[in-house]
């Protein structure tokens, strides 16, 4: 890390061969994104934004990105911070679990969420017969399947900005008589807003992108459960221009909240 | 049997070299490429002196979705088998994945599709060469989990909206044979669901009990297992689409690939699809 620096200071020149293989990364990211922009039918954009189902796909995929990065931190916050600050019994295992929506399939995260949260799962039947309430095939079915793929994000990025924030600033504030919430508002929240930025725009990204666990857990309904990515996916079957175009119409807002945080979610690589 | 349009009645499969000589719908489909393939082939004399020691020989590629695999790896064993010295690699995937690879220079012979609207959009794209063949019927059927919560009857259960229902997304073959299923039977789908991953996943939704009813191709219904119970759509409403194979252009040895959908419409090619669901042409 303080190697880096100095670099960047110029004190020292960067080796050429870190030079070209950096800039075949950077290629080897750019040229599919550019091959979709070539392909992309520019000449009827017009027409082809407004065709109907576009516009609900869109509202849809950003209500529930939104509604599951809420979720995410609502959920994942507190855990980060349990991993981070008790002494739990089989933390590691619970760190592994933590990630496995990382390393499932999504759409094996959807039959997984089925078992779970369906009408027949180990959970999902009470809140049936209790509550009347089935989330497959609706809205909220969306948002869970979603935020349960965007939890990693958030509880990964938050665990090590708890777990690196220096404790004698915390004890200060508390020995000088500011109570747990003050201390969290005005010492504990300045320090990880960095990693709380990263990790909501993470899961925000990740959100929109969301295919498996979405299709498999809410399923496709125009309007109720049909996100953008669904809508591309079904495209692809008639059309590959329109698809191409939905991508890249999901991609926008996505990559323009990634370049808002400035970076700050290159912190996810630190933790 | 009503397979009798092609072979008529010759199933010895070493005979399939006579059908690519003289059959009359292939010959004007390998009359241009027909140089390559017997050069491929090195059989100059084929239609000439038809005997079983012109051996077929090498290897070709077909392509197909994922609902046809059931009957095709059968029709791979059968057709390597009497083939010796061919070796046939089956690509499954979706249509339109499938017509990408072909677009963007993947080499294949063979192409099956579902239904006839995939089948143009191949032949839209010029991947196709010669007229495509039937070789089955695809059959929807009503698919229910297997204590039937729904107590789903026929058709008519499609317009209840209290039942939750998957089908097809229109895009897709098994959506557009639901369509004008729903026309036919004059009922208004009550959908929770149009499924992307089509057929197989609207069985899979079915199967794990939280879709009452699923209208699907009937060969599908087997992916199931025990979890679900296949109703039979009544023979007065029920629609079909036929399954058919052709030769692509792409086809680096036209003699094979047309010996591969020769065998695919002798009575024992079609009864590889009938075994497993599929309805007879």
């Amino acid at each position: 890390m303080r190697i880096a620096r100095r670099d960047s200071a110029g004190t020292r020149a960067t080796p050429i061969v870190i030079w070209v293989l950096g800039s075949l990364g950077a290629i080897f990211l750019i040229l599919p994104l550019l091959g979709l922009i070539v392909r992309a039918p520019w000449g009827d954009l017009g027409e082809r934004l407004t065709r109907p189902g576009v516009g609900d796909a869109l509202r849809l995929s950003v209500l529930c990105a939104t509604g599951s990065t809420i979720l995410a931190l609502l959920l994942g916050l507190p855990l980060a911070w349990l991993l981070a600050r008790q002494s739990l019994p089989g933390k590691p295992l619970i760190r592994a679990i933590v990630v496995v929506p990382l390393l499932l399939p999504p759409i094996v995260s959807g039959i997984g969420l089925l078992a779970a949260l369906g009408r027949r799962g180990l959970v999902g039947g009470a809140l049936d017969n209790w509550f009347g309430l089935r989330l497959p095939f609706s809205t909220a079915g969306v948002i869970v399947a979603v935020s349960y793929v965007a939890l990693p994000f958030v509880v990964v990025t938050l665990e090590g900005a708890f777990a690196s924030v220096n404790r004698q600033m915390e004890n200060a504030a508390a020995t000088l008589g500011a109570s747990p919430t003050v201390v969290t508002r005005t010492v504990t929240l300045p320090l990880i807003l960095p990693s709380l930025v990263a990790g909501t725009v993470l899961a925000w990204a990740r959100s929109m992108g969301e295919f498996g666990a979405t299709v498999t857990f809410a399923g496709n309904l125009p309007g109720r459960t049909q996100t953008l990515p669904l809508a591309t996916f079904l495209a692809l079957e008639t059309d590959l221009e329109q698809a191409i175009l939905l991508s890249l119409l999901l991609l926008t807002p996505t990559v323009a909240m990634l370049v808002l945080a400035r970076g700050r979610w290159r912190g996810m690589g630190a933790t | 049997m009503p397979i009798r349009s092609r072979a008529g009645g010759v199933v010895a499969l070493a005979a399939i070299t006579v059908l690519t000589g003289c059959g009359s719908s292939a010959a004007p489909d390998t009359s241009v490429p027909a140089a390559t393939g017997t050069a491929a082939s090195s059989s100059p004399a084929a239609d000439a002196s038809p005997t079983s020691s012109e051996a077929l020989a090498g290897a070709m590629t077909v392509m197909a979705p994922g609902p046809l695999k059931a009957a095709l790896d059968k029709a791979k064993a059968a057709f390597e088998a009497a083939n010796p010295q061919v070796t046939v690699t089956m690509n499954y995937a979706h249509i339109p994945t499938l017509l990408s690879q072909l677009s963007e220079g993947v080499s294949a012979d063979v192409l099956l599709t579902p239904d006839e609207g995939t089948m143009k959009m191949a032949q839209g794209k010029e991947l196709t060469t010669g007229t495509p063949e039937p070789v089955a019927t695809n059959v929807l059927a009503l698919v229910v989990p297997a204590d039937n919560p729904g107590k789903v009857t026929g058709v008519a259960d499609l317009g209840k909206k209290a039942l939750t229902i998957a089908v097809c997304a229109a895009e897709l073959p098994c959506g557009k044979l639901t369509d004008a299923l729903a026309k036919k039977a004059d009922v208004t789908i009550e959908a929770d669901s149009l499924e992307p991953g089509g057929s197989p996943g609207v069985v899979t939704k079915v199967a794990t009990g939280e879709v009452d009813l699923g209208v699907v191709f009937a060969p599908d219904i087997k992916t199931g297992g025990d979890k679900v119970t296949a109703i039979p759509i009544d023979a007065a409403v029920v629609t079909t689409s036929q399954v058919l194979a052709v030769e692509l252009g792409a086809s680096t040895d036209p003699t094979l690939a047309q010996a591969f959908l020769d065998f695919l419409t002798t009575p024992e090619g079609a009864a590889l699809f009938t075994g497993v669901g599929f309805g007879p042409l």
